[in-house]
């Protein structure tokens, strides 16, 4: 009986403790150390439409470590499709690991003004790690890091890393790194400051912009 | 047909030794899905063998599959999607030509060239974001065309994970060290170029979408001031003529005697460039301070019903103890206020709207007979807020000086601003003012979240910045931080006055005005010697949270009453 009800406090304290999917407000902004801008225009349900600054617009799901869902621009345009284990991720608790498959179908515009579709698969394994204090430009937070693989569909070979720095206090990722291991080149971007509502307006955005 | 099958039966028995096997189960599964995913491709890898070995057969360089950890062409250019050297470097459009050669292993310029398109390498390099920016765009590979015309900065990845429009860098430093490009780059690219100089020109598509009235505008910061107008404070008496010389009309002129100097609100005529007018006026009257009339809001959400506990008094009674207030009109009516000694004075035109229920809440807190902290003290309240038109409060910079000049008048030791905004120059010289003085400034930090930039007053230096936290001792979720935050006091779901009666509130005004209180207890008369010992007091006194010593979200720490045996007499 003891035991019995150990479990069940075990299972109530990790469920307590465990980080749920972020929650987000319409034009909540992310500006991050390499200009990259992030605001959210519209929601439908997990899928998230963002903008980058008085740019593009992407879709992306509330589970942010699912590639890009859509994207449509002058010269490509593409969906995917993420199978339903990356949700299994959330929330977030430390150890905790999924294997997920992404289907991607890219248009293609090719010059003569036609466009050509392909498809291929992303195969993705994300496992999280405990929090741990990170120091961003906008700060000191603690965040799980949520490490994902990508593997090559034919040898199984880790063909890219992403790390992503996940704040339940800011509710947003606030660093990102990625290696491609194809070749050799790896980058990120940290987050400078998270604007809201009218804070949110253009020439804040641009302010903040051009003092990195 | 037969690896086919012998792939399936391979990823079958593993999964089986797995299950057998707990111990196993992990990475035997791994390679079980491995084997299955594998399988699930294969039919697309075989379909792109031919094409692969003609790419093996040319990039044979060591560096390249050393790069890659060794791994084969074949795998390579299947994971990409199976195009030739010529195919994936249109897609990649990315790295500088020298990383290019030596990742492809030496492939000749001309072809390169050819694959873009003819572009040269300058363009390229800035419309396609810079070096090393951004990484290839393995998504788009697979439909890889001699054709295909890529900018970069649209491919899905750089989308992903590039900066702004056109996935360049504002000044970032990718892991290899390669200095990303600037800010200006930002506009290289036609398609994607944010609507220039010409600043108003987004004025009117602000006004709708943030739902601005017409007196009311962005300055070029994002921040939200009147618009059209200059404040100053001056005691040059040619500014006027100055001023008009420049097309601006004075609309009015105050002369504020605690902070000895003259304000004045200016008129700029519409489509003048306010931004010049200011560095003209900074550059005439140098002694003089000039800014716009920015707007600032109160630091709290709505009030919801009651949850939380009361605060208890700090004494018995606070007779003696005064503090100021600078915040929205205050309801006397209210049965909470019932024998307080209030005193009220509106800075703010009084034609409009006037909201209450802020005012009144944070004075209930201090001095309500039954949850005030300070019962029997005297508080003086300025009352600078209006409502605006989205159901909000805002105050001018313009009040918030006046209202200090009055404070400073009626010497009130402690002032409470439990409100926040942008950096305003007059606002910043009037607070150095009163703090020269002798005056203590206590300030809520605001609510514009953990990663939001400073706010001020609160960011000013001399000023105590105080954060709120709840009743289990953890920030508020929404406080700002920052290595201006000095104190935390409790300021979730605090029980104060409400138009209904009494409700909850959270916010880090309801947690400045604690702050502020304890600061009263002490200090009675204004002495700018005993104003820095009373700040060293608080800050001793503050019980440390999070971090060991000060940190950025929670300062010093809980601020705490002094023992006993320490409060001066």
């Amino acid at each position: 009986m003891r035991v019995l009800v150990a479990c069940l406090w075990l299972a109530a304290a990790a469920v307590v403790h465990a980080t749920p999917l972020p929650q987000y407000e319409l034009a909540d902004t992310f500006i991050y150390d390499n200009g990259r801008v992030e605001q959210l225009v519209s929601m439908s349900g997990d899928e998230l439409t963002w903008s980058a600054f008085e740019g593009r617009q992407y879709v992306r799901d509330r589970n942010f470590v699912v590639p890009l869902l859509h994207w449509d621009t002058a010269d490509s345009a593409g969906t995917r499709q993420a199978a339903p284990e990356a949700r299994a991720l959330w929330p977030l608790e430390p150890g905790k690991a999924v294997r997920f498959r992404v289907l991607t179908d890219i248009n293609v515009q090719v010059k003569d003004g036609a466009s050509r579709r392909r498809r291929r698969a992303e195969l993705w394994s994300c496992r999280v790690l405990p929090s741990a204090a990170i120091t961003v430009p906008a700060g000191t937070f603690d965040a799980f890091e949520i490490r994902c693989e990508q593997f090559s569909p034919n040898t199984m070979r880790v063909i890219s890393e992403e790390r992503w720095y996940y704040s339940e206090e800011v509710g947003h990722y606030v660093s990102r790194r990625w290696v491609d291991f194809l070749t050799g080149r790896r980058g990120g971007y940290s987050l400078v400051a998270k604007l809201r509502g009218m804070e949110a307006n253009p020439r804040r955005i641009r302010s903040i912009l051009s003092g990195l | 047909m037969k690896p086919l099958l012998k792939l399936v039966l391979c990823g079958i028995s593993l999964a089986l030794v797995a299950t057998a096997m707990p111990s196993l189960r992990g990475p035997l599964l791994d390679a079980a899905v491995a084997t299955a995913w594998a399988q699930q491709d294969r039919g697309r890898a075989d379909k792109d063998k031919d094409r692969d070995q003609r790419d093996k057969d040319r990039n044979s360089d060591k560096d390249r599959d050393s790069d890659r950890g060794g791994g084969k062409d074949k795998e390579r250019d299947t994971d990409r999607g199976g195009g030739n050297d010529k195919e994936r470097d249109t897609d990649r459009g990315v790295g500088t030509d020298k990383e290019r050669d030596t990742d492809r292993g030496g492939g000749k310029d001309k072809e390169r060239d050819t694959d873009r398109g003819g572009s040269n390498d300058k363009g390229r390099d800035t419309d396609r974001g810079g070096k090393n920016q951004d990484r290839p765009d393995r998504n788009n590979n697979q439909g890889r065309d001699n054709n295909t015309v890529d900018r970069g900065g649209s491919t899905p990845d750089a989308i992903d994970k590039g900066s702004n429009n056109t996935g360049s860098g504002a000044g970032g430093r990718n892991d290899n060290g390669a200095a990303t490009t600037g800010v200006a780059d930002r506009d290289s690219d036609p398609a994607d170029r944010i609507p220039g100089d010409a600043r108003d020109r987004d004025a009117a598509p602000f006004a709708g979408r943030f739902d601005l009235d017409d007196t009311e505008t962005f300055d070029n910061d994002g921040f939200l001031a009147r618009r059209g107008e200059i404040i100053a404070m001056s005691t040059d008496a040619l500014l006027r003529r100055r001023a008009e010389a420049l097309g601006l009309s004075v609309v009015q002129q105050e002369f504020l005697a605690s902070l000895n100097t003259t304000m004045y609100r200016l008129a700029v005529p519409a489509a003048s460039p306010i931004d010049g007018i200011l560095a003209r006026l900074r550059a005439q009257d140098p002694a003089g301070v000039f800014d716009r009339n920015h707007l600032y809001d109160r630091s709290a959400s709505a009030a919801t019903s009651p949850s939380g506990t009361p605060s208890r008094a700090l004494v018995g009674t606070a007779k003696g103890v005064s503090i100021g207030l600078i915040d929205t009109g205050v309801d006397a009516l209210h049965p909470a206020l019932s024998g307080t000694h209030v005193e009220l004075q509106y800075f703010v035109d009084q034609s409009r709207e006037l909201p209450e229920t802020h005012g009144t809440a944070v004075v209930s807190l201090l001095v309500s007979r039954e949850y005030g902290i300070l019962p029997d003290a005297q508080l003086y309240v300025a009352c600078v807020f209006y409502e605006d038109r989205r159901g909000g409060a805002l105050s001018e910079a313009r009040d918030l000086v006046r209202a200090l000049d009055w404070l400073m008048k009626r010497r009130v030791p402690v002032i409470n601003m439990s409100l926040a905004g942008p950096p305003n120059q007059v606002l910043e010289a009037a607070v150095k003012r009163a703090l020269a003085a002798g005056h203590l400034i206590v300030a809520a930090v605001g609510n514009g979240g953990p990663a939001s930039p400073p706010l001020y007053p609160a960011a000013y230096e001399g000023v105590i910045a105080v954060t709120a936290i709840d009743g289990t001792q953890h920030v508020y979720r929404r406080a700002n931080r920052g290595q201006y935050v000095q104190l935390a006091a409790m300021g979730v779901d605090v029980l104060a006055a409400a138009p209904a009666g009494v409700a909850s509130y959270s916010g880090t005004s309801f947690a400045s005005p604690y702050v502020a209180a304890l600061a009263a207890m002490d200090y009675r008369e204004l002495d700018p010697q005993k104003a820095l010992q009373v700040k060293e007091s608080l800050r001793d006194n503050a019980l440390d949270l999070g971090p060991p010593g000060r940190d950025e979200v929670y300062g010093y720490g809980l601020a705490r009453p002094r023992p006993i045996s320490t409060v001066a007499r």
